[in-house]
């Protein structure tokens, strides 16, 4: 397991170095000039010269990568062309943001998905199936501005029970202050997946259910539950937690239109606001921080079906 | 101290200039509100004032404050807006600010020499005075006394040399310097007296004071506004989170006096929020969470439900113009010019994108009122489809045109631009003018190079402080936004006169003439003012400004 995992972990660094060139040289040859950005269209073109070049923006591109990569890595992204400000300490507030949020989600998507998934696939083709079936379907085929919208229709504007406004007002997220205010965008986050991972998990429990070392269990006279409990879910779950360990970044670094509709500072909406103002350090650091994101999220999804699935490791 | 004595000359120049508005007035050959700016912005605004009867008087006062003011001001509390703010952009140093939403993070906090109000009316602020010389090329501007910063230090001469020295240094890279190119330099005389320098005679120089880069910075500051916000405005910078929120803190020894004899401001604090989404406007309004925010004329409607707001709306000079370059095909030919102008229906263009808040334009910038010595109207041309069509074909296109479109895309406006776009490819059908969309997120990068032929182009303009700004920035041949490479001699020489004659009647009839021009012959086309519309919570008393200049010292919360 340990020779798996650093095996693993050699590819994931050799991917995200080949993803940070990548991502560095398609930000340097977008035509932005990004003194143009910073000193803004009423200044003179000697200004922007001037600063071009103080700025080390006239130097090869190689030389830049090596700068800026080395920075990255010592915790300095760089300052925003936009904001005016240290690129680091705001990616971290954003991130912590996120984090929370994500928190909630999987809070909800986690057991309301795994339990709608494994009620629909031991009742395959009866009422609960066709019930459940039908509602994933429905969240599934939703896109998420459009869920956001319902749930601040009914729950915000209709019932008046939660806020839809969920802006923190400049402060750092903290769940005992803040936990309403997460509620519908988490829920938003939650439901877009709950639909997916519960058709997975109910593809994966019929499937178990119809191999041969469930029917011999049952065949044995091992109690329905026991059945159930050690040797369906057990096999089962790999590919519906697989699943919700790869939808992390998303949940993470992904939720722009969420984290806008209901104005939640997250890495979402910052990563929108960069690629919106061209802010290119921004979104040079943004993407960084959701290339390793997902780096690790995968490392964490292959090591836990590693975990479940012995045939993994040794192969 | 040295005493300081404006010249007499001067005083007694100012007094005829006054004494001569104040006979077009009562001619009824200029407004009561131009005279009052043309007094202001020579810094004798008192004078007129004793010039006007005292009903006339009367009826000024009166005017002025959009809410009745039967309640005494209240003070306490907080507002919480996303109205006209941001707390996206950078504001680390005041000279280098790129829009009037960021600048109001610095208007709560620095002061300028003069200001503009919500009325457009020239008003004194930190200088209480001014005077041109004889021969116009140098003001002599009196500073207030006994004002301080917020870190402790006096206001002084000093002060505003520093700052004003910083925007004309080429090192600074302002855009002050290059809108008030006139400017040579700035010396002080003594601690409460400043002279300005300019290389021509600018008779509307004193509303430069009030372009928004000009906050006045204290001598000792020691660069980047974030770390070190040193004013003398009415608030302190409390907490800025990048992205997020700008709190401010009210100061308790401000200069500006309230209604009640005491320090403005009224508020305790006040919150600037960045709302990405119209949608979480509407739900921070929905929930009372937000005290005001920005509205969509097109959807009011929408807005009746939201009972403890009101839906107000303000008159602005703020446009959107199509631009034809002038030394590009086929603009080089007038009928060319003239089929676009008159391809446009105005009052479908004002209803459908504006429901109808928005004033037909005549294709020149001076909306009608809302600059000094504007006219109080102007007539808009008609739509002209057979008009249209002939002058297409004694240009040579009698089977129509096919043009290309440039302008910033929808990711980048919010997609504000792309529907003036949408309607206009409409509009071109029905004439033979045969539109094909290019919206780019770079436009800007671009926007004043050539384009090459069979190009147009789509901007917006904001309101400026004077009709000279927006003419010498746009439309003189020398201007450093001249979009549409528009070169015309007269309007150029017009121009120079426009700026250099100090009589109001005349420079009355300067300005008319100068917009006939550029509607006539000019290389834009521009369709409609628009108005700004805003959501307001019934208990805060604010008046909202043409320009979006939106200032906090004397807004107040009622106390239920």
């Amino acid at each position: 397991m340990l020779r798996f995992t650093l095996r693993r972990l050699g590819l994931l660094v050799v991917t995200m170095i080949v993803l940070s060139m990548v991502i560095f040289v398609l930000s340097e040859i977008v035509p932005i000039d990004p003194a143009l950005k910073i000193l803004g269209r009423e200044s003179t073109p000697e200004a922007r010269t001037a600063l071009t070049e103080s700025m080390g923006l006239n130097r090869p591109i190689p030389e830049r990568y090596l700068n800026w990569i080395t920075h990255f890595i010592q915790g300095d992204f760089g300052q925003s062309y936009i904001l005016g400000v240290p690129i680091e300490p705001l990616v971290v507030r954003r991130l912590t943001n996120s984090l929370v949020l994500a928190a909630m989600a999987l809070g909800f998507l986690i057991p309301v998905s795994l339990i709608l998934g494994v009620i629909a696939g031991l009742y395959e083709s009866r009422l609960p199936d066709r019930v459940i079936s039908i509602g994933s379907l429905f969240t599934v085929s939703m896109p998420d501005f459009v869920m956001g919208m319902v749930l601040i229709v009914v729950f915000s504007w209709g019932l008046k029970w939660l806020p839809a406004d969920s802006s923190l007002r400049g402060n750092q997220v903290d769940l005992t202050i803040h936990w309403r205010k997460l509620i519908l965008p988490s829920a938003t986050a939650a439901l877009v997946l709950t639909g997916y991972v519960a058709r997975v998990t109910r593809i994966s429990v019929i499937e178990v259910m119809d191999s041969s070392y469930v029917r011999t269990a049952i065949l044995k006279g091992l109690p329905y539950r026991t059945v159930i409990f050690r040797h369906v879910l057990r096999n089962a779950l790999i590919a519906p937690i697989t699943i919700i360990t790869t939808q992390m970044n998303w949940l993470i670094g992904g939720l722009i239109v969420i984290e806008q509709l209901f104005n939640y500072p997250g890495m979402g909406s910052l990563f929108a606001s960069a690629a919106h103002d061209n802010d290119l350090p921004l979104i040079e650091a943004a993407a960084m921080v959701a290339i390793v994101l997902i780096v690790f999220s995968q490392l964490i999804a292959d090591i836990l079906y590693a975990a479940l699935n012995p045939r993994i490791r040794l192969s | 101290m040295k005493e300081y004595k404006p010249d007499p000359k001067s005083i007694k120049a100012r007094y005829n200039h006054v004494q001569e508005a104040h006979f077009q007035f009562t001619k009824k050959r200029i407004s009561r509100r131009d005279f009052l700016r043309f007094a202001s912005s020579l810094g004798a605004g008192a004078m007129a004032l004793g010039m006007l009867s005292p009903l006339e008087r009367l009826q000024v006062a009166a005017a002025k404050p959009l809410f009745a003011q039967d309640i005494a001001p209240q003070r306490g509390g907080n507002i919480y807006s996303a109205l006209g703010s941001n707390a996206k952009d950078r504001f680390d140093d005041p000279a280098k600010l790129q829009n009037v939403f960021v600048s109001n993070n610095i208007r709560q906090i620095c002061d300028y020499l003069v200001v503009l109000d919500y009325t457009l009316t020239l008003q004194p602020s930190l200088a209480t005075a001014w005077t041109p010389s004889a021969d116009g090329l140098t003001w002599t501007v009196t500073l207030r006394q006994g004002v301080k910063f917020n870190h402790g230090k006096d206001f002084n001469a000093d002060d505003v040399v520093f700052t004003f020295k910083r925007l004309l240094d080429p090192a600074t890279a302002s855009g002050w310097a290059g809108a008030a190119n006139y400017v040579t330099g700035v010396e002080k005389v003594d601690d409460y007296t400043v002279n300005f320098h300019t290389n021509r005679v600018a008779a509307d120089f004193i509303y430069s004071l009030f372009l928004y880069h000009a906050a006045i910075l204290p001598a000792d500051w020691p660069g980047d506004f974030i770390a070190n916000p040193w004013g003398t405005g009415p608030f302190t910078l409390d907490e800025f989170t990048s992205g997020e929120l700008v709190r401010f803190k009210r100061r308790e020894d401000y200069w500006q006096m309230g209604a009640d004899g005491k320090s403005l401001p009224y508020l305790d604090t006040l919150e600037f929020d960045s709302y990405p989404d119209p949608n979480a406007i509407f739900s921070a309004l929905q929930e009372g969470s937000l005290d005001m925010g920005p509205a969509n004329v097109t959807l009011k409607d929408q807005y009746a439900p939201l009972t403890d707001y009101n839906f107000l709306t303000v008159q602005t000079g703020n446009l959107d113009d199509i631009v034809m370059q002038f030394n590009q095909e086929p603009w080089t030919k007038p009928q060319m010019r003239e089929a676009i102008k008159l391809m446009v229906d105005r009052e479908a263009y004002v209803n459908t994108r504006f429901a109808g808040y928005a004033i037909p334009a005549d294709d020149q910038p001076i909306a009608p009122g809302m600059y000094p010595l504007a006219p109080s109207s102007r007539t808009a041309p008609k739509l002209d489809i057979e008009k249209v069509k002939s002058l297409l074909a004694e240009a040579g296109y009698p089977d129509g045109i096919d043009l290309t479109v440039g302008y910033i895309d929808k990711a980048s406006d919010g997609g504000y631009t792309d529907q003036f776009a949408q309607f206009l490819v409409g509009q071109g059908e029905a004439v033979g003018i045969r539109l094909t969309l290019k919206p780019d997120p770079n436009y800007f990068n671009t926007w004043l190079d050539d384009w090459g032929p069979n190009m147009l182009g789509l901007d917006n303009w904001a309101q400026k402080n004077t009709a000279s700004e927006m003419f010498n920035l746009a439309y003189y041949s020398k201007g450093i936004w001249n979009e549409s490479h528009w070169v015309n001699s007269d309007f150029d020489a017009l121009l120079e006169k426009f700026d250099s004659t100090l009589d109001e009647a005349s420079r009355k009839d300067q300005l008319v003439q100068l917009s006939d021009l550029l509607s006539t012959q000019g290389s834009v086309m521009i369709p409609a003012w628009r108005q700004d519309a805003a959501m307001i919570n019934k208990k805060i008393h604010y008046n909202l400004h043409p320009q979006a200049f939106n200032w906090f010292g004397d807004a107040w919360v009622e106390s239920t």
